[in-house]
């Protein structure tokens, strides 16, 4: 079994040897290939790899540009000036720093309340229409089933205000055309 | 044993007795008009803004008006100068041009102008103190309708209560508060935005003897649902076959207003401010 198996081989082996070269490559109607000057090719190889990269540096230089911040740059303009634009220095005394200081650790804590207070209504609110529920679905089990299916025409809620000041009756807006100036990023 | 035997019995007892209770099912609308303005700052807010304002000044550039102010009074200081040495200030004028203050005082002008069309102060809080029928009044706050409803009897007016409505058959109970809110405005068309198919909180109400006897069930079961007016209606009526009278109210005056603990306790979530 193993000579028939190592006779396959050893055919298959010589086989390939017999057929070194590929027939198309010496085929009447194909175009000869010129010959170059190994150094000339190794040249213009160079220079398309050099090419290649100077074009794939540039498009990474352009592709991960992040959009500028308005608030942040200083525009050339009043950037050539800004010697002129710096106000002069304020020494703040001791009792001005701890003003600020307590301004400040009085208004956190401030949010820190809200927040607790918020949370604990939401909790609540929870709690309270959990209940609700399981007193429903005790009295009607079909009302339960209808209040327990999500309401999709309420979504999305918008809700507009409240504003610093009131609408005013009967005001007539001025005329004038809307001009979105915003810059646009998308391509 | 005995102990345990007796806690059996009563038991017992109260499931029998929770077989038999027959219960109405109420949709009841807790319809709240938002704040339309912003509440004033509090003292802690105010004093944290105000220093914090001042420590962003402090850190600023100036900016191009401010630089022209200061350009403004030397030119002016230059123009006093020749003035007292007797030259001539013709060319120095067209310098100048429009000074920041001149300019300051036309917006002031026109600022006054507007005050005096519009009256911002007067409109700020038009409706300080006005009556509780308004729903413009207190527009800082949060508001809930409270009504006196006559629950089909001519005579009747229930205590302050947020108007309900008993739920058909067939009926969901969001359906059913859709249907309070229609027939409160009557034939008025009234905007409201319920949020939400369930309910947002129960309560128990039991009737007393001689109304169980003639309605054949023990109590109500108020489910309430909470609704948000939309737009900013300047003016609110209500059908006055279904109500006899109606309040918009702030949490502390629903508190004091309607009666019964247990009931306020119960819709007490609908008040987030």
């Amino acid at each position: 079994m193993s000579m028939l198996s190592s006779f396959a081989r050893l055919s298959l082996y010589q086989t390939r040897m017999i057929h070194q070269t590929i027939p198309a490559a010496s085929s009447v109607f194909m175009k000869r290939q010129k010959k170059i000057d190994p150094e000339v090719a190794k040249q213009r190889e160079a220079r398309r790899r050099k090419r290649l990269e100077k074009e794939i540096r540039q498009m990474q230089k352009h592709s991960k540009k992040p959009k500028p911040v308005d608030e942040l740059t200083l525009d050339v303009k009043s950037a050539k000036n800004i010697g002129e634009r710096r106000r002069p220095v304020i020494e703040l005394s001791m009792e001005q720093i701890d003003e600020r200081a307590i301004a400040l650790k009085d208004y956190t804590r401030s949010r820190i309340a809200l927040q607790q207070k918020d949370d604990a209504w939401i909790r609540g609110a929870i709690e309270s229409q959990r209940k609700a529920l399981v007193e429903l679905k005790k009295l009607s089990p079909e009302l339960y089933n209808a209040a327990i299916q999500p309401a999709p025409n309420d979504l999305p809620l918008t809700i507009h205000g409240p504003t610093l000041t009131p609408p005013i009756k009967n005001y007539e807006a001025p005329d004038g055309d809307y001009i979105d100036t915003t810059r646009n990023w998308a391509s | 044993m005995h102990q345990i035997l007796r806690r059996f019995a009563s038991t017992t007892a109260t499931t029998t007795t929770t077989v038999s209770p027959k219960w109405e099912i109420f949709a009841s609308v807790i319809l709240a008009r938002p704040p339309v303005v912003a509440p004033p700052m509090s003292e802690v807010e105010s004093r944290f803004h105000r220093l914090q304002m001042q420590e962003e000044q402090e850190k600023s550039l100036l900016s191009n008006y401010e630089l022209k102010t200061k350009q403004d009074e030397k030119m002016l200081a230059r123009r006093e100068q020749l003035l007292r040495e007797g030259k001539e200030l013709s060319e120095l004028d067209e310098e100048i041009g429009v000074t920041n203050a001149v300019r300051e005082d036309d917006w002031k002008k026109a600022a006054d102008d507007l005050n005096a069309k519009w009256q911002f102060e007067k409109y700020s809080n038009p409706s300080k103190g006005a009556e509780p029928r308004n729903v413009q009044r207190e527009l800082d706050r949060k508001l809930v309708l409270i009504v006196k409803q006559k629950m089909g009897e001519k005579k009747y007016a229930s205590p302050w209560i947020f108007p309900q409505m008993k739920n058909k058959e067939g009926e969901t109970l969001r359906q059913t508060a859709e249907r309070c809110i229609g027939e409160l405005s009557g034939a008025d068309h009234l905007s409201a935005a319920i949020s939400g198919n369930a309910p947002l909180g129960v309560f128990t109400h039991r009737y007393p003897t001689p109304i169980a006897k003639k309605t054949g069930a023990t109590g109500a079961k108020i489910f309430f649902y909470t609704a948000n007016l939309s737009g900013s209606p300047q003016e609110f009526h209500v059908n006055p076959e279904e109500t006899a009278d109606f309040q918009w109210v702030t949490q502390e005056e629903f508190w004091k207003t309607v009666p019964g603990t247990d009931y306020k306790k119960a819709a007490r979530f609908a008040f987030l401010e």
